[in-house]
């Protein structure tokens, strides 16, 4: 029903789509689509302007005018259903969907809830430290000879059994291709095939856009490094499932 | 020796008195326990005892218990082990710890009061006034009553242990009409009677939840509960007006007047 | 073991355990107890619906590595963030996002979950300077995690 209330309005011509404003609306009532900030739905914003702060080019503003109501129901509805492999992806990191606000695990049951557990009774197949890729160097000798895992940080917390199914057996280097500085990764890495003798390599990254840049940044490593060396991708989904294997270079 | 484990300890100890000293060799002072309902497996887990001493002791009691079945007394060994995680109470109990501290502090300083006191005169029924609006709003609105009404609420009322404490609430609570009405009567043996007997049991009471009760709770309680139960106390203190700094001073004022060389 | 470089954060350690080479083995598919995103403390939303009310995991990026039982043993029934106390740029909003997290979702707990090395300290600092700001307290309870994934110490701090 459309009334006349406090509702955000976004000026397209400043804004550049850089896509900070997203992850300030607890409703997830902003998305970048075609590398400009809309507002998904009128029923989605509740006119409180948290996203306003986040704002570097000043191109959003709470005006008063005739809309939809805010429906708190559908914006319940919204991010229960909302996956961020639907949306298009965005040409740059930053207006990145990974940032877009989900939630969807049943909620667990009250039985469930009190159960004891004992920590350590699942034991660790990590066999090294650090495992930073900014923080191991190239000569680190566990790298010596290793299968290498490249992970992006977020995939043990959305993979359940990352120790089980990737870890196991493997050397692994951890880093963040959204936040941290691409170009000294590939070329570490590109040190690392160099000098390391690497066996073989499995890059683990979230279906989120701007994880892809993960396994770019080791294949042009490898290419850089001019070794030939078995390079497989894994694709997780936020809700822990692997989605895609795929080989990148046999 | 597993049926004796579900038995109440004054059971346990009444058929074989032995044990009692036995307890007492590792620290387990249940012989005296005037109530003596806890069961022996929950003295012993409540007790949190390193993993040698426990093994040793469980050993003795089972040769005692069951003579004949042959029982191991293990080698102790000292042993570098891994530190177990050892909590200490949760925030919210630890804050019942640190009233009980103020309690505690006010009770110490009863024998000195009752010593000197003299209902004739306006000052010391001034000081008796005092020393039972400490007891009735600091000791039980303030604390018993988060007691009451939330921490207990989280198990089952009919637990013994809880029915206990209950219990000692209402005879304090009792003590303390009874030093009232022989406040305006001017009864100065009674009320010396009843302070003192007050001291007595919230003495014994506070150390019961402080050594017993409150581990016992905290080792039961999820992540969950603790924050619920912050939560709640936090709740229950805004509702009645919480307003610790009088009461607090008072102790303070009484340590100062009866100990006047320390600190 | 090998030499320490400075900071141990970095310092490099080997100690595979030629017994365990096989230390994890397979049984079967297992839940994710993830139920939110985003995950990183710079992208999310301190007042999102996940965090109202709840039970909020704070933990160092590189614990998911060291613990093998991560997701049963720590995220089960709990939201989550992560940051790294060492290398994460622009640290200033974290102390203002946990305050939110206290103020204004009223989350229930908080749980700090970090490695042994001294530069993980960080992260339980800036949790207890953000609950000194806030005006609703919380308990704040703190886990350190040992490098080969055994539990070092867990206590409740301020």
């Amino acid at each position: 029903m459309k009334i006349k209330r406090k509702i955000i309005q976004i000026d397209e011509e400043k804004c550049d789509g850089c896509g900070v404003c997203v992850p300030s609306c607890a409703e997830g009532a902003l998305q970048i689509v075609n590398g400009k900030v809309k507002l998904m739905a009128e029923k989605y914003c509740d006119g409180l302007g948290a996203c306003l702060g986040e704002c570097p080019s000043d191109a959003l503003k709470v005006v008063e005018r005739e809309a939809e109501d805010f429906d708190e129901l559908a914006v319940e509805e919204y991010l229960k259903s909302a996956s961020p492999a639907n949306k298009e992806e965005a040409a740059m990191a930053c207006g990145c969907p990974s940032a877009h606000i989900q939630t969807f695990a049943p909620a667990r049951s009250c039985q469930e809830a009190n159960q004891p557990v004992s920590y350590g009774s699942t034991p660790s197949a990590l066999t090294h430290w650090p495992v930073q890729i900014r923080l191991v160097p190239p000569t680190a000798p566990f790298l010596r000879g290793a299968d290498l895992l490249v992970a992006a940080d977020c995939t043990p917390i959305a993979y359940p059994n990352f120790h089980r199914d990737f870890l196991n057996g493997k050397v692994v280097l951890v880093g963040c291709p959204k936040f941290d500085d691409v170009q000294s990764y590939i070329q570490k890495f590109a040190e690392i095939f160099n000098t390391a003798g690497i066996k073989s390599v499995e890059v683990v990254a979230m279906e989120v856009p701007c994880c892809q840049g993960l396994p770019m940044i080791v294949k042009k490593g490898l290419e850089l490094s001019g070794k030939k060396i078995p390079l497989s991708q894994v694709t997780i989904s936020t809700r822990g499932e692997v989605l895609k294997t795929q080989k990148l270079v046999a | 020796m597993e049926t004796y484990v579900h038995r109440s300890i004054k059971e346990v100890i009444k058929e074989f008195p032995s044990l009692e000293k036995i307890l007492d060799e590792y620290g387990i002072g249940c012989g005296p326990c005037a109530v003596g309902l806890c069961l022996l497996k929950d003295i012993v887990s409540i007790h949190n005892l390193p993993a040698d001493d426990e093994r040793e002791m469980m050993a003795r009691i089972s040769q005692v218990i069951s003579p004949g079945h042959p029982v191991q007394i293990p080698e102790r060994k000292r042993k570098e082990e891994a530190q177990p995680k050892v909590l200490a109470y949760s925030p919210p109990v630890k804050r019942l710890v640190d009233e009980h501290v103020w309690i505690k502090r006010w009770i110490a300083r009863i024998p000195e009061v009752v010593k000197t006191l003299d209902i004739d005169t306006e000052e010391d029924r001034q000081l008796i006034l005092e020393g039972l609006d400490f007891i009735r709003t600091y000791a039980d609105r303030y604390h018993h009553e988060k007691e009451e009404n939330v921490l207990f609420k989280f198990f089952d009322e009919n637990l013994d242990m809880i029915k206990v404490m209950i219990e000692d609430h209402r005879s304090a609570r009792a003590h303390v009409r009874t030093i009232l009405d022989a406040l305006e009567r001017k009864d100065q043996n009674t009320i010396v009677q009843h302070l003192l007997a007050y001291r007595g049991l919230l003495t014994e009471h506070i150390k019961r939840e402080d050594e017993i009760m409150f581990p016992w709770m905290d080792q039961r309680f999820s992540l969950s509960q603790v924050g619920e139960l912050f939560s709640r106390f936090q709740e229950a203190e805004e509702k009645i007006g919480y307003a610790p700094q009088k009461y607090e001073d008072f102790v303070l004022r009484l340590e100062k007047k009866y100990q006047p060389k320390e600190g | 073991m090998n030499r320490f470089e400075g900071c141990p954060g970095s310092g490099m350690m080997n100690f595979q355990k030629p017994e365990d080479a096989q230390a994890v083995e397979a049984k079967g598919k297992v839940k994710s107890q993830l139920r939110q995103w985003p995950i990183q403390l710079h992208l999310i939303s301190p007042t999102a619906p996940y965090y109202q009310g709840a039970d909020v995991l704070l933990t160092a990026d590189c614990v998911g590595y060291a613990l093998g039982g991560f997701h049963p043993e720590f995220l089960k029934g709990k939201s989550i963030a992560i940051a790294c106390p060492k290398l994460d740029e622009g640290q200033d909003t974290y102390v203002e996002k946990i305050k939110s997290w206290f103020d204004d979702a009223r989350i229930n707990t908080l749980t700090v979950l970090i490695m042994q090395v001294p530069c993980c300290m960080g992260l339980l600092n800036i949790a207890q300077q953000a609950s000194r700001a806030a005006k609703r307290k919380v308990p704040i309870k703190s886990i350190v995690v040992g490098i080969q994934g055994e539990i070092l110490k867990e206590e409740w701090a301020a």
